[in-house]
C-alpha cells in the first residue's frame, strides 16, 4: 500500500485515550474503534458495539430549554410534559444537538478519522513511549471489525518507530486475526467463557473460533496476554477459571504470567442510561478481594 | 576502632518517639522571648560600637546565654528556641506589629496564633516592641519612605489591592540562597574561618570607607563565630552533666559521645559522621540566631556528609542504623523551628515551612557522573520512618541516576507524604552556566527556597518580590481601575472597549506590567539596601565566597555572585496565558463570543446574570491539554516577563530574575483579583506553581500536562514549580510506579523541565479531611516547595488542593 493512501484511510473511532497503562506494557495511547462482533450482556462500552456513531444523552443535565429542537434536521427532539424526549428512531446521529446544548448534556461517540489524524494524536506521546517501553494499543469494540484500518494504523505506527499492541476478541476467521496480529508487538486477548453454550448465551457468539485462534497465535510465538473479565455468576466460578487456566497451560504458557483476571466493575453503568441502551446494565457487586486472591492462587497452581 | 554504643529501639524508632512528644506542642507551646530579650540587652550593653560590631557581639551574647536543654532520646544538640517547639521572635525584623498582635489575640493567643506564657511575658514583648519602635527593620524602612509612600505601599500590598508584595521579607527574612555550611564547617571548622578573618585583619590598612567598614565587619563576624564555639561548649558541659546523673548505661554512653562531639565541633574540622552532622546543625543555628534564614537551602546533604559517614562505616565506629537514627534526630530538630509573624501573611504562607531543602543525588561536580550513595538512601529512609513535614527532600534527576534509588524514590512518593520532589539537572545546569558559573560550580547546585537552583556558598542571600500578573490583567481591562477595591490604581492604558486589535491590548498589558515592575523593583531595592542597616546577614557571610576576603556583608556586595540576588515571583502566568488565548481568538476576532462591553460588564458583575457567557468561556480550550495553540500563550507571557525584568537592575549587579513558584501566594493573590475572561470567578485561587494548569482545567491526562508544561522554555526561568496529583491506586503497583519514573524522565531529559512534585491522595480523602480535620491530624500534603500538615493549611488552600486534577492511569 502506498504511504499516502494508507494515511487517508478512514475508520470509525470512538475514543483516543492517552496515558493508558492497562493495555499493554508502559505508557500507551489506546485507540478505540467502533464495532464489535460480540454483544456481551455486561459490556462496559455499549457505545462501541455498533459501527454507527452513538448519541449519548445525559438526562439529568437536561433543563428542557429546547435549544436542540430547532437544530435537529429530523425533528427527533420534543418536549413532552416539560421533559425533553429524544426519539432515537428518528435520530440521524448528525451531532447538531451536541453543540446546541448549553449544558454539555450530549455527545456523539464515534467519528470518522483518517489514519493520519489518529497517528497525529498517537505521536504526541512518542517520548513517553520511548522512556516507558509503551506505545499504541488498538482496541474497540473489536478492532478486527475494521481490519483494513487497523492494519494501516499498526503499519504506520511501526513506520514511525512506535510499538504496537492490539486488543481483540479473536472471534473472526484466522485470516483476519493473522493479518492484524502480524503487525502487533503485543496481543491482549479476551477469553470470556470456556463453555461454548454459556459463551453463546453471554456474548451472542460461540467460542470455537476464539479458542482455535488462540492456539494458532500461541503456536506462532506471539507475545500474548489472555484476559478474563470476571462477571459474577457467568464466568467467575472456580470451574471456569480452572478450565481457562488449563487451556492457557495447554498452549505452553504459564497462567500466572499470561492470564490476567479482571475483577468486575460498574464503570459502564452510566453509559447505559445515556445511551438509553436496549438492555439493562447488570449492576453486580465486585468480587471480594479474598475471592480474587483465591482465583489467582488457583491460576498460579496450574 | 571500637564500636559506638547506643540504644536500640523496638516497635517505634528513635525519631518517632522524639516526635510523638514534640508534635502536640505545636498547638500548645507558648512564645519564647529569650532571643528578643537578649537582643535588647546586647544592643544596650554594646551601645557605642559600630552597628556591625554591636550585632556581632550581641549574637555572641545570644549564643552564650540562650537557655539550653537536651530532649530525651535526642542525639543532636542545639535548638531553635529556649524551649521545645517554642517560637522565637525577631523584633529586629519588625517590631511594631507586636502591639496589634497582643491587642488582637490577647496574652493567651487565639486559634492558631501563639499565646504567651503569662500576662507578664506579653508585657515584656510590648516593652521590647517599644525599644525597637524606631529601629526594627520595617520601622526604619517606613521612616525612610515617609508617610505618603508608606500609605501607597499599603494600598498596593497584600493589605490592599495585592499587586505587589515587597515587605513580607521584613517579617520573614532572610536567605533563599544556599550557604556552604556543609563543606566549610565540616572541612574547615570555625577556627579555620577565623584564620581567614585574621589574615584580613593582619594586612588591614584603612584608607577608604570600605576598608573602615571591613574592619568592623571582621571584628563583628569573629565574635559571632566565637559565639558558635561558646554555644557548642555549653552543650558539651550539659551533656556531660546529664551523663553523670544518667542511670541507663546506653543513654549515658550516648550523652558522653554528645559531650565529646560538642567539645570538638564546630570549632574544629569534623572527623566522625555525628560530628559532621552536629557541626552542620550548629552552623544552621548560628545562622538562625543571626538572621532567621527563611528559605535557606541545606545543600547537598548526601554529599558533604558522605566522607565521614563512609569512614565511620568502614572503620566500624558506627553502623548504618545509628546513622539513620541521627538523621531522624535531625528531622525532629528542624521541626523545632517555628513560624511566627503577623497574621496578614497567613493566607499565603501557612504551614510553618521554612523551605530548608535537602538535596539528594544529582551529578558529581568533577566528572558529571552519578552522585547517589548509601547516604542518599538513608536520608529517604529517615523521612519514611520519622514522618515529619520538614525538612523537605529533593532529588536531582539526571539520565544516569542510580535506578535502584529512583525505584525507592517512587515507592516513597507513593506513600503520599509529598516528598521527595524532583529537579532536572539538565535545565538547571544550563541556567547556571548562562550566568557565568563554572561547569564544576553549576554541577554542584542545590536548591534554595522551594525551587531556586543555587550554587552553595556562591550567591548572595536573596530578596524576592511577589507580583500578581492576574491583577495586571484586570487592571488593563479596566483601564487602571480596580473594581474589587473601587479605586484608580493605574496606569491608564486606554479604554478596552475602544481597542481595535489584540496587539493594542497586549501593548496596554505590557505597559501595565512594566509600570508595576518599575514601582515594585524600586521598592524592592530600597528594602534590600535598607535592611543592611537593621538586619545585615553577617553570619551568612562566613559561609559565602568571597565575603571574608572582600570584608563585605553577604547581601551588601560580599557574595561572588549577585546575579540572582533579587527575583520576582510572578503569580498567575498560566491564567494570563488562557486570557490572552481567549482575547486573541475569541474576542478580538470575527464573530467574537461576546462584545467587549458585555465582557467587561460580566466581569464587573462576577458573571451574575452572565452565567451562559461564563459557561461558554469556561468551555473554551485551556492551557494544560497539549494544545500548542493555547499553550504557546503561557510560554509567551513567561518570555515577555523575563524580557521586562532583564531591563530592571538589581542591587550590586545584574538584573531581576523571574522565579515562578507560587508558594502559597496563588491563594492570596487570587483572593484579591476579580473575575477574568477565561470564565474564572472573582477571588478564586490562581493556578498554582509555575506551569501547573488551572485547577481542574487539564482534562487530557498527565502526559498532556507534561507536554504543556514542557512547551514552556524553562531554562531562563529561575526555578519553575510544577505540581501533579495522583490517586493512591495508580501508584500501588510496580508498573504504575515505573510509569511515573518514565514520565519524570521524559519531563526532565526530553522536555528539559526543572522541577516536578506529587501529591498522592484521593479527592475523597481530602474532602473527608476538610470535613473532619481533627481526624486527619497526621495527613501530610504537598503545597508548593514544601509539605504541610493538612490541619495547618487555610481553607482556600484546601479547596485549591482538592480542585487540582487527580491523575489516574486510565483503565478501560
Amino acid at each position: 500500500m502506498k504511504l499516502e493512501k494508507k494515511g487517508n484511510l478512514v475508520g470509525q473511532v470512538f475514543n483516543i485515550q492517552r496515558f493508558s497503562t492497562h493495555d499493554g506494557p508502559g505508557i500507551r495511547t489506546t485507540v478505540f474503534l467502533k464495532g464489535c462482533p460480540l454483544t456481551c450482556f455486561w459490556c462496559q462500552n455499549p457505545e462501541s458495539q455498533s459501527r454507527q456513531p452513538a448519541l449519548m444523552f445525559r438526562k439529568n443535565a437536561c433543563v428542557a430549554c429546547g435549544r436542540c429542537i430547532p437544530v435537529c434536521p429530523s425533528g427527533a427532539n420534543r418536549i413532552v410534559d416539560g421533559v425533553l424526549v429524544l426519539d432515537r428512531d428518528l435520530c440521524g446521529k448528525c451531532g447538531a444537538c451536541v453543540s446546541a446544548c448549553p449544558k454539555q448534556g450530549r455527545s456523539l461517540e464515534g467519528r470518522d478519522m483518517t489514519v493520519e489524524k489518529v497517528i497525529a494524536e498517537v505521536r504526541k506521546d512518542y517520548l513517553m513511549y520511548s522512556n516507558s517501553g509503551g506505545g499504541m494499543t488498538v482496541s474497540g469494540g473489536d478492532c478486527e471489525m475494521q481490519p483494513e484500518f487497523t492494519v494501516a494504523l499498526l503499519e504506520t505506527a511501526h513506520d514511525e518507530g512506535i510499538r504496537t499492541a492490539v486488543e481483540i476478541t479473536g472471534a473472526f476467521p484466522w485470516e483476519t486475526v493473522k493479518r492484524i496480529t502480524d503487525h502487533a508487538d503485543f496481543i491482549l486477548y479476551d477469553i470470556k467463557q470456556m463453555d461454548n453454550e454459556k459463551h453463546k448465551e453471554g456474548t451472542g457468539v460461540p467460542n470455537v473460533l476464539v479458542l482455535e485462534n488462540a492456539k494458532k497465535l500461541a503456536g506462532a510465538n506471539k507475545k500474548i496476554l489472555f484476559r478474563l473479565p470476571l462477571i459474577p455468576g457467568f464466568n467467575d466460578h472456580i470451574e471456569n477459571i480452572g478450565a481457562t487456566a488449563r487451556f492457557v497451560r495447554s498452549l505452553g504458557l504459564s497462567p500466572a504470567k499470561h492470564l490476567e483476571l479482571l475483577p468486575y466493575n460498574n464503570l459502564g453503568e452510566e453509559k447505559y442510561a445515556r445511551l438509553e441502551f436496549e438492555r439493562e446494565h447488570p449492576n453486580y457487586k465486585r468480587q471480594p478481594e479474598d475471592y480474587i486472591k483465591e482465583l489467582k492462587a488457583l491460576c498460579a497452581s496450574i | 576502632m571500637t564500636k559506638l554504643a547506643y540504644k536500640k529501639y523496638e516497635g517505634s524508632t528513635r525519631g518517632q518517639i522524639i516526635w510523638e512528644k514534640l508534635n502536640p506542642l505545636r498547638y500548645t507551646q507558648t512564645m519564647s522571648m529569650a532571643r528578643a530579650q537578649l537582643l535588647v540587652d546586647g544592643y544596650k550593653e554594646f551601645e557605642g560600637y559600630s552597628f556591625t560590631r554591636k550585632r556581632g557581639l550581641t549574637v555572641r551574647k545570644i549564643l552564650q546565654e540562650m537557655p539550653i536543654y537536651i530532649d530525651d532520646h535526642q542525639l543532636l544538640c542545639g535548638d531553635f528556641s529556649s524551649k521545645p517547639m517554642g517560637p522565637e521572635w525577631f523584633p529586629d525584623l519588625a517590631a511594631d506589629w507586636m502591639r496589634e498582635y497582643v491587642e488582637k489575640h490577647g496574652w493567651q493567643g487565639s486559634g492558631k496564633f501563639f499565646g504567651f506564657e503569662s500576662p507578664e511575658q506579653a508585657d515584656q514583648a510590648l516593652d521590647i516592641a517599644k525599644y525597637f519602635k524606631n529601629t526594627g527593620g520595617k520601622e526604619m524602612w517606613l521612616k525612610y519612605l515617609g508617610p505618603e509612600e508608606a500609605a501607597f505601599e499599603d494600598k498596593i500590598s497584600e493589605r490592599g489591592a495585592w499587586i505587589v508584595n515587597t515587605i513580607s521579607e521584613m517579617f520573614a527574612e532572610k536567605a533563599w540562597n544556599v550557604p556552604d555550611i556543609g563543606f566549610r564547617i565540616v572541612k574547615k571548622g570555625i577556627r579555620g574561618l577565623i584564620a581567614d578573618i585574621d589574615e584580613g585583619l593582619a594586612t588591614y590598612r584603612c584608607i577608604t570607607d570600605d576598608e573602615y567598614r571591613a574592619h568592623e565587619f571582621w571584628q563583628g563576624l569573629k565574635e559571632m563565630l566565637l559565639g558558635g564555639i561558646d554555644y557548642a561548649h555549653r552543650y558539651s558541659a550539659l551533656a556531660k552533666e546529664m551523663a553523670e546523673k544518667e542511670a541507663d548505661p546506653e543513654r549515658k554512653a550516648e550523652l558522653l559521645e554528645m559531650a565529646r562531639v560538642c567539645s570538638r565541633v564546630p570549632e574544629y574540622p569534623a572527623e566522625t559522621f555525628q560530628e559532621a552532622l552536629q557541626s552542620f546543625f550548629f552552623g544552621v543555628l548560628m545562622l538562625f540566631y543571626d538572621t532567621r534564614t527563611y528559605g535557606m537551602g541545606f545543600g547537598r546533604v548526601d554529599q558533604f556528609l558522605y566522607p565521614t559517614f563512609k569512614k565511620d562505616i568502614e572503620s566500624g565506629y558506627i553502623d548504618s542504623e545509628y546513622a539513620l537514627q541521627l538523621l531522624e534526630c535531625f528531622r525532629c530538630k528542624v521541626m523545632g523551628k517555628r513560624q511566627f509573624w503577623p497574621d496578614v501573611m497567613t493566607p499565603n504562607l501557612s504551614s510553618e515551612s521554612h523551605f530548608h531543602n535537602c538535596i539528594l543525588a544529582g551529578v558529581k561536580p568533577e566528572d558529571g557522573s552519578d552522585a547517589t550513595n548509601e547516604l542518599s538512601f538513608l536520608w529517604m529512609e529517615a523521612a519514611v520512618r520519622c514522618k515529619t513535614t520538614h525538612p523537605t527532600l529533593s532529588i536531582r534527576y539526571h539520565n544516569r541516576i542510580n535506578p535502584k534509588f529512583m525505584k525507592r524514590a517512587m515507592e516513597v512518593v507513593s506513600l503520599g507524604m509529598g516528598l521527595p520532589a524532583f529537579f532536572g539537572d539538565d535545565a538547571s545546569i544550563q541556567y547556571l552556566l548562562a550566568r557565568g558559573y563554572t561547569l564544576e560550580e553549576a554541577r554542584n547546585y542545590a536548591i534554595g527556597g522551594c525551587v531556586l537552583h543555587t550554587v552553595p556558598g556562591k550567591t548572595s542571600s536573596i530578596w524576592p518580590l511577589v507580583m500578581n500578573y492576574g491583577k495586571f490583567m484586570e487592571l488593563t481591562l479596566f483601564n487602571g481601575y480596580d473594581p474589587l477595591t473601587d479605586q484608580e490604581l493605574g496606569p491608564k492604558t486606554g479604554d478596552f472597549t475602544k481597542m481595535k486589535t489584540y496587539e493594542e491590548f497586549v501593548e496596554a498589558y505590557m505597559t501595565t506590567c512594566k509600570y508595576w515592575a518599575e514601582v515594585g523593583s524600586q521598592s524592592g531595592r530600597q528594602c534590600k539596601i535598607q535592611h543592611l542597616e537593621s538586619f545585615p546577614d553577617m553570619m551568612m557571610s562566613a559561609f559565602t565566597d568571597d565575603c571574608i576576603k572582600r570584608g563585605k556583608i553577604c547581601s551588601g556586595g560580599g557574595a561572588q555572585h549577585n546575579d540572582s540576588c533579587m527575583y520576582i515571583v510572578p503569580i498567575g502566568a498560566q491564567d494570563v496565558g488562557n486570557e490572552l488565548y481567549i482575547l486573541e481568538n475569541h474576542i478580538f476576532c470575527d464573530n467574537p463570543v461576546c462584545s467587549k462591553e458585555e465582557l467587561l460588564a460580566a466581569l464587573k458583575a462576577n458573571w451574575v446574570g452572565y452565567e451562559e457567557l461564563q459557561a461558554k468561556l469556561k468551555g473554551l480550550p485551556k492551557y494544560g491539554n497539549d494544545m500548542p495553540e493555547v499553550d504557546q500563550y503561557v510560554n509567551w507571557i513567561y518570555q515577555a516577563i523575563i524580557k521586562i525584568w532583564k531591563e530592571i537592575p538589581a542591587t550590586f549587579s545584574g538584573n531581576y530574575e523571574v522565579a515562578p513558584h507560587s508558594i502559597g501566594f496563588h491563594g492570596g493573590c487570587g483572593a484579591k483579583t476579580g473575575a477574568l475572561p477565561c470564565g474564572r470567578n472573582a477571588r478564586q485561587a490562581m493556578a498554582d506553581g509555575a506551569v501547573s494548569p488551572g485547577q481542574g482545567q487539564d482534562i487530557m491526562g498527565p502526559t498532556a500536562v507534561i507536554a504543556s508544561a514542557g512547551s514552556v522554555d524553562q531554562v531562563q526561568l529561575y526555578g519553575v514549580l510544577f505540581n501533579m496529583r495522583f490517586s493512591p491506586a495508580s501508584l500501588a503497583t510496580e508498573e504504575g510506579r515505573d510509569n511515573l519514573a518514565a514520565m519524570i524522565k521524559t519531563y526532565f531529559s526530553d522536555y528539559k523541565g526543572k522541577h516536578i512534585q506529587f501529591n498522592v491522595i484521593s479527592r475523597e480523602d481530602m474532602m473527608a479531611a476538610k470535613k473532619e480535620p481533627e481526624k486527619h491530624k497526621d495527613l501530610i500534603v504537598r503545597v508548593a516547595g514544601y509539605s504541610a500538615y493538612w490541619t495547618d493549611l487555610t481553607s482556600t488552600i484546601h479547596d485549591e488542593l482538592i480542585l487540582r486534577s487527580e491523575n489516574e492511569w486510565s483503565a478501560v
